[in-house]
């Protein structure tokens, strides 16, 4: 009798967990298509424009909002640090944190009572249908296009294209200013890299965001041997490797954290680092993991400033 | 017979160590010759590239897992002899627990202490669990039995990590201090070597005198004393000369489990329960597991690499295993 009880027991979870698994798929099948639904959504929206109450479940499209002199009411925070990334927490004082970009705090969101929604689809793509039942959402796609195209499309939706306009030109023209100052010191044909220390790896940044285009694209340097194979954000490589790429000068992001600075001297006392290209022309650059990783208007503009600093001296 | 039977192999096991150990400074990222590796160790030429390579980045990390296997097997062999109980290692002594206590505390309260300073931390932490263990298990009436240090080690153990937890989850640092739990041996390099070959060699120099009264011990404590051996001497010694082994190794690289366990057994299982001969083995097989363990974990995904603990399961379990089927002898 006991085990009759259990069989039927055992068959009713399992119909359960079955049912589950079917409804499952139900619930993100409208996800899928949401980008394309989510366009004419605008039009339910209440208010239009820069007094619109938006809250941004993705930090590069805070800092893009701001690049546009827009504060969003609400934010996520960088999931690296637990807060608003550093070189912008100033002007996001009365902006409400949302958590973090991969666990979004839906109940804050709900709270804010925003009038639309941005949200970043490498992130954000499969909840989409969550964040409508909110507000009004607008999908993004980062890896559409370089962060000028996102800044426009953003400056289009809030009403201020032509603010958007004049601070890629600003960028530009600062750029040109950089170009020049590299070159001086670097000279003609210099090769370059960038690589960042991590607790447990060494990462060197390729051709892809965030450090791909500023440094190979707006600035026109000239990658070090192999650099141009790594199609994509990063490479993990071996110290040992690390000659191999022979480069004129390295941008060096060091993470935050004791474990990663005491690899960075471990690496820095080592005579295969002493032994470096860069190590010997003195052309070591240590930067900021923000704003040089905050692939956003503001983060390559701050960026941009730091390179201009390096350079004039 | 049983004499030849040892040399045979303690020969065969100190053959495998070199290659081994010649193998794992021969593998890496870069590729270079077995002839540039041979050239690098007798002849090193510090302004060659592939000299450097080797002479910086391989050799200190081979030579240094071949030290610390050795320590962690012998602080497990003493263990498992002092308290006639086949599942002790370093463990039961509250190295890890200990260690792993004052490191979180050192985390949460002086955040920027320097490197170098918190290897000597961990190390005091892994003594002053010991210590504790040891007056808890001491100070009941009756003295310390193998059972009360048993029972003393996995209550301080498991108090010592909850509070660690508790100070991580408080403070926030569960991703550090897991970090430097996971350890691993990509840190070690030539200044940690200075110090680290001293002591743990030094300390190994001791434990063959240990060896016979252990023996006798291991047959029970009235045996020992019926044979003239001042057990409880004993007893501190080994304690000791296991917490000094297994601290320093801690202290260098983090929590590797499992090989002060399965070592002493599988030297057991090859020359019997002779621990002047159980020791030196279980020495030689400890440095021979983690080099092996450390080559695979750079072999796996490279170059990534996986966590040391896990690759010297995966090497050691199954040789443990076949060992154990083939002879179900006692220890």
């Amino acid at each position: 009798m006991k085990k009759l009880m259990i069989t039927a027991m055992s068959i009713l979870s399992l119909l359960t967990v079955a049912a589950c698994g079917q409804s499952a798929p139900q619930q993100s099948a409208p996800a899928q298509n949401a980008p394309a639904a989510s366009a004419p959504a605008t039009t339910k929206t209440p208010k239009s424009g820069a007094d619109q109450k938006i809250a941004s479940m993705s930090i590069h499209l805070t800092n893009n909002l701001l690049a546009l002199g827009i504060t969003p009411v609400g934010s996520v925070i960088g999931g690296d640090v637990k807060a608003f990334l550093p070189h912008v927490a100033d002007r996001l004082k009365d902006t409400k944190p949302l958590g973090v970009v991969t666990d979004p705090d839906m109940e804050a969101v709900l709270a804010l009572k925003p009038d639309v929604i941005y949200l970043d689809e490498a992130y954000s793509g499969k909840d989409v249908a969550k964040f409508e039942k909110i507000a009004p959402t607008h999908v993004f796609n980062l890896d559409e296009g370089t962060w000028r195209d996102t800044l426009k499309k953003t400056g289009a939706l809030v009403k201020r294209e032509a603010e958007a306009e004049t601070f890629i030109a600003d960028y530009e023209e600062q750029t040109k200013r950089v170009k020049g100052l590299i070159h001086d010191k670097l000279g003609d044909g210099a090769k370059v890299m960038a690589i960042r220390v991590t607790a447990k790896e060494l990462r060197v940044f390729g051709m892809k965001r965030p450090m791909g285009p500023i440094l190979f694209e707006d600035l026109g340097l000239q990658p070090a041997n192999g650099v141009e194979k790594i199609d994509k954000a990063y490479a993990v490589i071996s110290q040992e490797v690390l000659p191999d790429f022979d480069a004129d000068a390295i941008f060096v992001v060091v993470n935050a954290g004791d474990e990663a600075k005491k690899v960075y001297d471990q690496l820095q006392a080592n005579p295969l680092w002493q032994g470096l290209t860069a190590v010997k022309k003195n052309q070591i650059y240590i930067i900021g993991a923000q704003p040089w990783l905050d692939y956003s208007a503001i983060g390559n503009k701050m960026a941009m400033d730091e390179a201009e600093a390096f350079f004039k001296k | 017979m049983k004499g030849t039977v040892f040399s045979t192999v303690f020969l065969l096991t100190v053959a495998a160590l070199l290659m081994s150990m010649f193998l794992a400074i021969s593998y890496g990222a870069k590729e270079i010759t077995l002839s540039t590796v041979w050239t690098t160790l007798i002849n090193y030429d510090p302004s060659d590239t592939s000299h450097q390579i080797i002479h910086e980045l391989r050799l200190p990390r081979v030579l240094g897992a071949a030290l610390i296997g050795a320590a962690f097997a012998v602080a497990g062999a003493l263990m498992q002899g002092v308290t006639r109980n086949p599942l002790a290692d370093a463990g039961i002594l509250g190295v890890n627990a200990g260690a792993t206590f004052v490191v979180a505390l050192s985390f949460a309260f002086f955040p920027n202490l320097p490197y170098s300073w918190l290897m000597v931390v961990s190390f005091l932490g892994a003594v002053m669990g010991t210590v504790f263990i040891f007056l808890l298990g001491s100070s009941t009436p009756g003295g310390l039995t193998p059972l009360r240090l048993t029972v003393a080690g996995s209550v301080v153990a498991a108090l010592l990590h909850s509070l660690s937890s508790g100070i991580a989850i408080y403070f926030e640092l569960s991703q550090d201090l897991a970090f430097w739990y996971a350890g691993g041996l990509a840190g070690i390099k030539w200044m940690h070597l200075k110090w680290l070959t001293p002591v743990v060699l030094l300390t190994l120099l001791w434990t063959p005198l240990l060896g016979r009264s252990i023996s006798a011990m291991a047959l029970g404590n009235d045996v020992a004393s019926n044979l003239g051996i001042k057990t409880k001497r004993v007893q501190v010694i080994a304690i000791i000369v296991s917490v000094i082994l297994a601290g320093v190794s801690v202290s260098a690289v983090g929590s590797i489990g499992f090989v002060g366990l399965v070592i002493p057994h599988m030297a057991r299982k090859l020359v019997g329960v002779d621990y002047r001969l159980i020791v030196p083995l279980s020495a030689v097989m400890g440095a021979v597991l983690l080099v092996l363990a450390d080559l695979g974990a750079r072999m796996v995904n490279p170059p990534k690499e996986l966590a040391i603990s896990v690759m010297v399961a995966m090497v050691g379990v199954p040789f443990f295993l076949y060992l154990a089927r083939r002879e179900r002898g006692s220890y």
